[in-house]
């Protein structure tokens, strides 16, 4: 059949075709419109992102931790070992001229140092040159330069420690664009961005060479303007699709619609990222400067500024310390950029690059140089901030660390605990430790070291070890017995005889003493300088338990003790820093103070937010504390610490007392003098013997740190009630037979009977009481 | 004896007598023969009576970290907690100004503001 032809096909093809243009043309104008409705919501979206975030807290600045400053006054005991020791940590520059802030001069023992300013909580300091003279461990004059005036009281900056970081450990200092050097400004234009003055966020040029060079095998340039690199650096995850480039540009314009080149030049400055330092990430060409060359980023020189800029393209690959080849071919091609660019001319090109590449060694740094002494800190601030503003609000925290006090105890463990192991024919790394120190008068914590690796951020075992305390607790049970001074006092004979001891539920307990022997009635004090086992158990059944341990609270340990009768032979577990606080009662006459590591805080600026108080609370009556003092003086005099003392000026009056626990798996030494109070722990991780006790191990590290550091002896005032009488030097009793060969130990006037002998030639209490006497006091 | 000598012993008697009965003994306590604890104390006043509590408990701080066991410091510290309105905190710091006083009118002083702070 034939097909009929239909009639359209006949007519004039232009009346069609018209409608279907102009069909097609509305569709897609539709489209488009259709499209690009969300687009543009979309554009104002990410409009939107970019304003919100550049104007709100661009940046977490983590919290910067400051150790004490060095305190300058006449009389100061200082030693040159230490002051330079100060020196060196804040980066002062030994010269025969001072001229700037940062640097100091010497001649035989008389310094001249150029503070730098410096915002402290109570205010701003000013840069001044302070001049001292050393004579005799002590600072003999101090006067100010510029005025030629003594000075009463001067402090050195102090050393930034550590700080506290977001959690992905981004570090940075935050600078102004004003401070930053031309020069630096002028090797990024060259190097990343020759048009950044004049596009809009995207750099078409740029793009198209990026494009071409897609083709060829060199890409020298990204493509991307400074303002993409933000934008991908600030907003966006390190994907490389196509969809987010886009994005990525359209961010950019948005970004330069709102914001001038200024602003996005110093953001762009304060961002980038140029490598890692073990867990901190560095941020900003200001920390970078400071990382790299050790200098402030306002001091950088023209080949310094050309290798940073260099090192963005691949901080790891180009590190100039790891790579240094690499990075000087880096370098100098930036350098060649910045001569093609007009920057530099052809002289200062030739000059910078023979230049060698001047990095400064790798501090010794990570997120901090004492992690122990900081979880102290963090566990003390984690009380009044907020973490998170902790970690992003670029708070100033001013610590009580006392970078000379920490360092001798960090060397002196990590190099004994060497030996000790030597010694032993133990196993190199089977000995850990750990040390705390503290100030007696104010209970501020001045070192705090985790272990023999201090640096390395581990378990924080001046913290969080908890060990059996062994005969650490001794002095607690004889201070509850001389509490009771109608029955007890220093020379009151204990039975050191055979015990049992026998409690529902436990097998009867038969304490021994560490020689293995008994010793029938012993003297009080004795009992405890010899750290008998058997006579203080005894005595601490007959007190009661449950009453030594709160003794035990009431010197300031905060845990609930439980009452088991071997408790009083030290079954219970204590940290160091436990110890520490116990011992620090006992350092201050009786009086309980919390330990503290943190003394203010500021913010970023230097505004003062809150101190903290020194906070003492008389626990111990003071004439009771008097007794245990002595008692611990003895112990290190006539007892178990008689080693203490071997390498300390002989005058030095100090007090403590071992610990030793059970197949010696702990070794403890508890002491202190009139202003430090310091405890040592030796032991195994995984609580194998040591082979060590209290004495052998924990006691010859105590006493090389406190040989190393400045001490005052103990200086105890004598309470109105305390009387001194004669002892006999053999028996250890109160003498009754003359007074040939005795000693004076003090006791509470109420204890002592009638016919007590003071057989002193200097006596002590008996001519305070015979002036009362007569003056009629009370 | 001759009478000009005798007239001049009486004279130096009568002014010793003199001295002694018009003007009382007594002897200013030195705070400190310390010049940096000696400012550090009289700013520390001077905050405390304008009010700046934080300011002068920090100067204080700063003092005993120099002269530790001063019972002027200590007593010092007392009175600004005092002023504070933290009487318990008060009596804590003059107890442990008490332990290191050895000046009879310190603690004189000391006695009487412990009184006033348990009768508070």
């Amino acid at each position: 059949m034939p097909k009929k032809r239909p009639r359209s096909k006949t007519k004039p093809r232009r009346k069609h075709s018209t409608r279907t243009k102009r069909s097609y043309f509305k569709i897609a104008l539709l489209l488009c419109l259709g499209f690009s409705i969300p687009l543009a919501i979309y554009a104002v979206v990410l409009d939107r992102i970019v304003v919100s975030k550049f104007e709100g807290k661009r940046f977490s600045i983590p919290a910067k931790v400051y150790a004490r400053p060095l305190e300058l006054y006449e009389g100061k005991t200082l030693n040159p070992e230490q002051l330079h020791h100060e020196l060196q940590l804040l980066n002062y520059r030994k010269v025969l001229n001072i001229q700037h802030p940062g640097e100091y001069a010497q001649s035989g023992n008389q310094f001249d140092i150029y503070t730098r300013p410096f915002t402290f909580w109570d205010g701003e300091q000013e840069s001044q040159v302070l001049s001292l003279n050393l004579q005799n461990e002590e600072i003999e004059n101090l006067i100010q330069e510029d005025s030629g005036q003594a000075l009463a009281l001067a402090r050195l900056e102090p050393f930034a420690m550590g700080g506290i970081y977001p959690n992905k450990g981004e570090d940075r200092v935050l600078v102004r664009l004003e401070q930053v050097p031309q020069h630096l400004i002028n090797a990024l234009i060259a190097t990343e961005d020759r048009r950044f003055y004049s596009h809009h966020g995207v750099d078409p040029k740029s793009l198209l060479r990026a494009l071409s060079t897609i083709f060829t095998k060199e890409r020298m340039h990204g493509g991307s303007t400074l303002t993409q690199q933000l934008v991908k650096n600030f907003y966006l995850t390190q994907e490389r699709t196509i969809s987010r480039k886009l994005k990525e540009m359209v961010m950019a314009i948005s970004l330069e619609l709102h914001y001038s080149k200024e602003d996005i030049l110093e953001t762009y400055i304060n961002e980038v990222y140029f490598g890692q330092d073990r867990n901190r990430a560095i941020h900003g060409f200001a920390l970078a400067s400071e990382f790299y060359f050790s200098r402030n980023i306002e001091h950088l020189d023209i080949h310094q500024s050309a290798l940073l800029v260099g090192l963005l393209k691949g901080p790891a690959y180009y590190n100039p310390r790891r790579h240094p080849q690499r990075a000087t071919e880096r370098r100098n091609l930036v350098l060649a950029a910045m001569q093609s660019e007009s920057f530099i001319n052809a002289d200062t090109y030739a000059a910078s690059r023979a230049q060698s590449l001047g990095v400064a060694p790798l501090p010794d740094r990570g997120q901090s140089l004492y992690p122990a002494f900081m979880g102290l800190v963090m566990q003390q601030l984690t009380r009044d901030y907020k973490e998170s503003d902790l970690r992003s609000e670029g708070l100033r925290i001013f610590t009580s660390l006392d970078p000379f006090i920490q360092a001798a105890a960090e060397n002196n463990l990590s190099k004994r605990l060497d030996s000790l192991e030597h010694q032993k024919k133990l196993n190199a790394g089977t000995l850990e430790g750990a040390v705390v120190i503290a100030n007696v008068p104010d209970g501020e914590v001045s070192a705090v070291v985790g272990g023999r690796r201090p640096k390395y951020q581990g378990f924080n075992r001046a913290l969080d070890a908890r060990r059996q305390i062994g005969s650490l607790i001794k002095p607690a049970i004889y201070l509850t017995a001389l509490m009771q001074y109608d029955n007890f006092h220093l020379a009151s004979p204990l039975d050191d005889s055979p015990f049992t001891w026998e409690e529902d539920g436990i097998e009867p307990w038969q304490p021994q003493n560490y020689d293995r022997e008994f010793h029938g009635n012993v003297p009080l004090w004795r009992a405890l300088a010899k750290s008998y086992n058997v006579s203080a158990a005894r005595l601490g059944t007959e007190l009661g338990v449950a009453k030594v341990m709160r003794t035990v609270n009431a010197l300031g340990v905060e845990q609930e003790l439980p009452s088991y009768a071997s408790g009083l032979l030290g079954t219970i577990h204590m940290s160091p820093i436990e110890v520490a606080q116990m011992y620090h009662t006992f350092a201050s006459g009786g009086f309980r103070t919390p330990f503290r590591a943190i003394r203010e805080v500021t913010t970023m600026h230097g505004e003062p937010l809150n101190r903290y108080d020194l906070a003492t609370t008389p626990v111990i009556p003071s004439n009771a504390n008097y007794l245990i003092n002595h008692a611990l003086e003895r112990v290190i005099t006539h007892g178990t610490g008689s080693g203490a003392t071997r390498y300390l000026p002989a005058n030095l009056r100090v007090a403590g007392k071992t610990g030793t626990t059970d197949n010696l798996r702990d070794s403890w030494f508890a002491g202190y003098s009139g202003d430090k109070v310091a405890v040592v722990w030796v032991g195994n991780d995984d609580n194998l013997t040591t082979k060590l006790t209290g004495a052998s191990g924990a006691l010859s590290i105590w006493r090389l740190i406190m040989a190393d550091i400045p001490l005052r002896p103990i200086n105890m005032s004598q309470p109105d009630d305390i009387v001194w009488a004669s002892v006999d030097e053999e028996t250890g009793f109160l003498a009754n037979n003359g007074c040939r060969n005795t000693f004076e130990l003090p006791f509470h006037q109420a204890s002592l009977p009638a016919n007590v002998l003071h057989c002193d030639k200097k006596p002590k209490g008996k001519i305070k009481r015979w002036f009362k006497k007569i003056l009629g006091g009370d | 004896m001759n009478p000009i000598i005798k007239l001049a012993i009486s004279i130096i008697l009568i002014a010793c007598i003199a001295a002694c009965t018009t003007t009382p003994l007594v002897v200013e306590p030195k705070v400190s023969h310390n010049s940096a604890v000696l400012s550090l104390y009289e700013s520390a006043q001077l905050l405390t009576s304008s009010g700046q509590y934080e300011q002068a408990k920090s100067q204080l701080q700063r003092a005993l970290r120099i002269e530790s066991q001063n019972a002027w410091l200590w007593y010092e510290l007392a009175i600004v907690h005092n002023e504070e309105g933290d009487a318990e905190k008060a009596l804590n710091i003059a107890a442990r100004a008490n332990s290191f006083a050895s000046d009879k009118t310190l603690k004189q002083h000391l006695n009487i503001f412990i009184e006033e702070l348990k009768n508070q």
